[in-house]
């Protein structure tokens, strides 16, 4: 997606059917072409940072590192649950959203944005963290909008708690490009990372590491 | 033509800069050992989130080193396999991105065929002209096999491990005696003040056809796991004292039952076809003993011996930018709508 000044010039969505389909590199100057610019001439390019896909993530941000890399464009890492959290504020003019998922392991990943009052930004009130399933209930804040990315695996976990009067959303919901580039439109420059540099995926587990089972004992 | 080159097919984060295949203008490399040193091997997704790390400032370096504009770069290539799957993508992603900025076309590299032509990198190393056809011993911690070379492009595998990788073998035994990762060079230095003969270690003997050798000559193929059982073993029933005394001999035999078994293959073989050399390629290939030995089988068999520059042994994005330098690689749409492939086959 091209954006600037709030308006999007070009836009491209399509639904990856395998885990490395190459799509994004054949949109990009599909996408440059329609809003008629250069790469070296983009402010700034953001990133989705994930928790997402393994290698969807990676491949993202190994490309727009090496895309901006010539032309040292800046580039902005978006949290991709802040950038779904801020829609589904807006979308259902909550005060507080927690985005939750399933993070393996016998944990979810879990992090709740708001705002004080209407027409302020949304910040952090809980870090992205994980906990056990049966922690959710008491970490939620009060009237809060509880979504996830992940209803077919979670379905479980949060329609009991719809049950009780929270405020779930029933199905799946995916951060928007068009969040992204907003959320990175807003950030001052201090906060752009140098290409050389990149902002990294939000990684939810330590690398996986099994110790070998051969040796002398 | 100037090739930028990367490569992330394992635990390297590697870019350079060659012109015209044989001119190597940069060879940046970030070698993540620190990082897999305290887990004895390679870890994947430590090594990949490694590459997401580093390799925009190994290309950077690469360009910057080698004294060209980016405008001056005329394509870019790729490692596409064989290499772990995680750490391939961070490459191949990068390298797509950077064709396109500089729209350049993107040429996709099969690893081992970059190993073997690394023997004709630099403006001193031979022309291929002069020493085809050869047979190649490609020797690293991923790959250990036995390559007939008709032509850059044209590859008879002959024979390869079925088991370990000669790389491997030194990494898991330099496990077992405690000395780190990675095993190839303390062996080797340990080795150099031990009797080599002082432990009869098994040398894989002649494998018996089956499918695991997938109808190449029993002969010409290796295995290791049964090496690293005899070291195993060995320790159990001959603990070392705390003090070292007697490592050098176990380090040394051990390593010549790995050597020993890669020179008698490259007899063999080089006995079964005629050929006009004998490369040695790949990380393992910087072993000392490996070069005399495999130098004293080269001159039994009359055939030159041709080796890697050291810079070129290990993995490395120079071979990766020669190659395509010289011609060689997938190119075009075929390129573009590439995956990577874990699996890549040389022939």
């Amino acid at each position: 997606m091209l954006f600037r000044d709030g308006v999007t010039l070009a836009l491209h969505e399509w639904r990856e059917e395998r885990k490395r389909d190459q799509n994004l590199f054949a949109a990009l100057p599909a996408l440059l072409q329609t809003g008629q610019i250069n790469i070296a001439d983009l402010d700034r390019i953001a990133v989705g940072l994930g928790p997402g896909s393994f290698s969807g993530v990676r491949i993202a941000i190994a490309a727009v590192s090496a895309l901006a890399l010539p032309s040292r464009t800046p580039l902005c890492g978006v949290s991709s649950v802040e950038a779904l959290a801020s829609r589904i504020a807006h979308e259902r003019e909550s005060s507080s959203v927690a985005v939750i998922g399933d993070a393996r392991r016998e944990r979810l990943w879990m992090a709740v944005y708001g705002k004080e009052m209407e027409g302020q930004p949304l910040r952090v009130i809980q870090k992205l963290s994980l906990l056990p399933a049966t922690e959710l209930r008491d970490r939620l804040p009060p009237e809060c909008c509880v979504v996830t990315t992940e209803w077919d695996r979670l379905e479980g976990v949060l329609q009991p708690l719809a049950a009780t009067g929270i405020d779930v959303i029933p199905h799946s919901c995916m951060p928007h490009v068009s969040d992204v580039a907003r959320l990175a439109a807003q950030q001052p420059a201090s906060c752009l990372a140098s290409p050389l540099d990149p902002p990294q995926p939000l990684y939810l587990h330590p690398a996986v590491f099994v110790p070998p089972r051969f040796a002398v004992r | 033509m100037n090739v930028l080159g990367i490569e992330t097919s394992c635990d390297e984060t590697a870019a350079a800069v060659v012109a015209d295949g044989r001119a190597v203008l940069s060879n940046s490399i970030f070698s993540q050992v620190a990082l897999h040193g305290p887990y004895g091997g390679v870890v994947p997704e430590i090594a990949s989130r490694s590459h997401v790390q580093t390799l925009p400032r190994m290309i950077d370096e690469a360009v910057t080193t080698s004294g060209l504009d980016w405008n001056a770069i005329d394509c870019v290539a790729a490692t596409f396999g064989p290499g772990l799957s995680s750490s391939l993508l961070i490459g191949v992603s990068a390298a797509r991105g950077m064709a396109q900025c500089l729209n350049r076309p993107l040429i996709a590299i099969n690893h081992i065929e970059a190993h073997i032509y690394s023997i004709f990198l630099d403006d001193d190393a031979p022309q291929p002209a002069d020493v085809l056809p050869f047979l190649a011993l490609v020797v690293s911690g991923g790959h250990t096999m036995l390559v007939r070379v008709e032509g850059l492009g044209q590859y008879q595998i002959l024979g390869r491990t079925i088991d370990d990788a000669a790389g491997e073998a030194f990494d898991k035994g330099a496990n077992l005696l405690q000395l780190g990762y990675p095993g190839g060079p303390v062996v080797d230095r340990l080795a150099r003040d031990g009797d080599r003969d002082a432990i009869a270690f098994p040398r894989g003997g002649q494998l018996k056809v089956g499918p695991l050798l997938g109808g190449m000559d029993p002969a010409l193929c290796f295995s290791f796991s049964g090496l690293k059982t005899a070291l195993l073993y060995y320790l159990r029933d001959n603990p070392l004292p705390e003090g070292g005394e007697g490592l050098a001999d176990v380090a040394a035999s051990y390593q010549e039952a790995i050597i020993e078994a890669l020179a008698a293959r490259c007899e063999t073989a080089l006995k079964q076809g005629e050929v006009r050399a004998l490369a040695v390629v790949g990380g393992v290939s910087l072993n000392s003993r490996l070069r005399a030995r495999l130098a004293e089988v080269a001159a039994e068999a009359d055939v030159r011996l041709l080796l890697s520059k050291p810079a070129y042994c290990a993995d490395n994005a120079a071979m990766i930018a020669g190659l395509a330098g010289a011609g060689q690689g997938i190119r075009g749409n075929a390129a573009l709508g590439m995956d990577v492939n874990p699996n890549m086959r040389l022939d």
